[in-house]
């Protein structure tokens, strides 16, 4: 009994090293930053009264309107410019709880505002990789908390394996998910939407030009089927450490190609996450080989 | 559910016009208003969450829309005696997402129109 349960416990509650978590949590923050950086010219108008701003619950909830309403405009400059600086401190790991409970905060603010226009299945991931890595030990590595915390930004101190686990079935179910409605939706069963995506309101340059290239229906239909069984292939394979690295560079391509084409561009943060279905162990000697001394293959004795 | 379900054979997009005091009426430029990419721009002007609640809603939040451009006009010293909103229907084109966008090609649907 006992040794059926201990693969179980091994992958959900093992202790590992945080780097390959503190990796991710950095490339979230940096991509947390040029999200919201886009938005910058446009705050006024995006969020202010001053602007076009119609949000969400504010004719449900009347009673809540001072804090539904949007605000003035030098209001929304402090609010996004406090919401943006705990997105450094998220890439940072500067006061990493504070950061990530201000930066959720934030995002369910502007959301409410202004982004529910939009409510798309990336911005739910996010939500979810804020509130998972809030309670992770992200910021046990390659952070000043840590700096602080023991003397060394490379210092590290043991985490639960269970938010890594989390994100990684998130995005396994995220492709899976994708995948299969693919199968079954009607409008996905030829190649079509692929060839008048190329030429629609989503479409760039690149997908014009590819649009104009003399290429048959069968054409379409083929990449559609292509990208149908690998989605569903690769979000299963990538757990299996020979097939892992293939699978990566498929999803990564996959991801930057509708960046490319179609121009949603969001879930590309979902890449350097795929980090977190390797080993934390090895991503651990991974980073001692390249860094050497740096960061040392055992965790920090921390003296109270 | 994840998203990309569906596509369409046709472009199309929210239009605001404006009533001037000759009687006439003009499309009104809502590059300003509306700063985001050409996809993201036409799935905000749906307004899918307030769609989800109903026609009534969804009459009401059009209505509010086409009081905001009024009034971001009227700050810009452009006020208009009437706006009005609609969806224009045109052909898709490899040429360029507008390049068929002019009649004969243009189907509107009316959606509200203010005072």
């Amino acid at each position: 009994m006992k040794q059926k349960m201990h693969p179980w416990d091994s992958f959900w509650h093992r202790s590992v090293p945080p780097h390959a978590l503190a990796f991710t949590r950095i490339a979230l923050g940096l991509y947390l930053l040029v999200y919201a950086g886009l938005y910058l010219p446009h705050l006024g108008m995006l969020f202010s009264n001053e602007g076009l701003v119609m949000p969400l619950y504010l004719d449900r909830f009347p009673a809540f309107s001072f804090f539904l309403s949007p605000p003035s405009p030098p209001v929304v400059h402090i609010i996004y410019a406090l919401y943006m600086l705990c997105m450094v401190g998220i890439t940072l790991g500067f006061w990493f709880h504070l950061s990530t409970f201000g930066t959720l905060l934030g995002s369910l603010y502007i959301w409410q505002l202004q982004l529910h226009g939009f409510a798309t299945s990336y911005n739910r991931i996010l939500l979810l990789c804020l509130i998972v890595i809030f309670f992770s030990g992200a910021h046990r590595t390659f952070s000043l908390d840590q700096r602080k915390r023991s003397g060394s930004f490379f210092d590290w101190e043991p985490i639960s394996i269970l938010p890594q686990r989390l994100i990684t079935l998130q995005i396994t179910a995220t492709f899976l998910g994708v995948a299969l409605q693919k199968l079954w939706l009607p409008h996905w069963q030829s190649g079509e939407i692929l060839a008048y995506s190329y030429i629609s309101r989503w479409a760039t340059p690149v997908a014009r030009w590819y649009a104009q290239l003399p290429l048959t229906l069968r054409h379409y239909d083929s990449v559609v089927w292509v990208v149908k069984i690998l989605e569903i292939l690769c979000a299963v394979t990538i757990w299996i450490p020979r097939l892992r690295i293939v699978s990566i560079l498929f999803l990564s391509s996959f991801l930057v190609l509708v960046g490319v084409m179609l121009s949603i561009w969001w879930f590309v943060f979902i890449i350097p996450a795929f980090v977190m279905f390797y080993r934390p162990e090895d991503v651990l000697l991974w980073f001692h080989k390249q860094w050497g001394d740096r960061i040392s293959k055992d965790p920090v004795k921390l003296t109270k | 559910m994840a998203p990309y379900q569906t596509y369409r054979t046709h472009n199309e997009g929210l239009t605001a016009e404006g009533k001037r005091a000759d009687g006439l009426w003009a499309i009104i430029n809502m590059d300003a208003y509306l700063p985001f990419i050409r996809g993201e721009r036409a799935m905000r002007s749906y307004l899918l969450t307030f769609r989800a609640q109903g026609d009534q809603v969804l009459d009401q939040k059009y209505r509010e829309f086409a009081h905001h451009i009024a009034r971001l006009e009227s700050d810009r010293g452009r006020p208009w005696d009437e706006i009005r909103l609609t969806i224009q229907e045109w052909p898709m084109s490899p040429a360029g997402y507008e390049y068929l966008r002019h009649d004969p090609f243009i189907e509107s649907t009316f959606l509200v129109q203010i005072p």
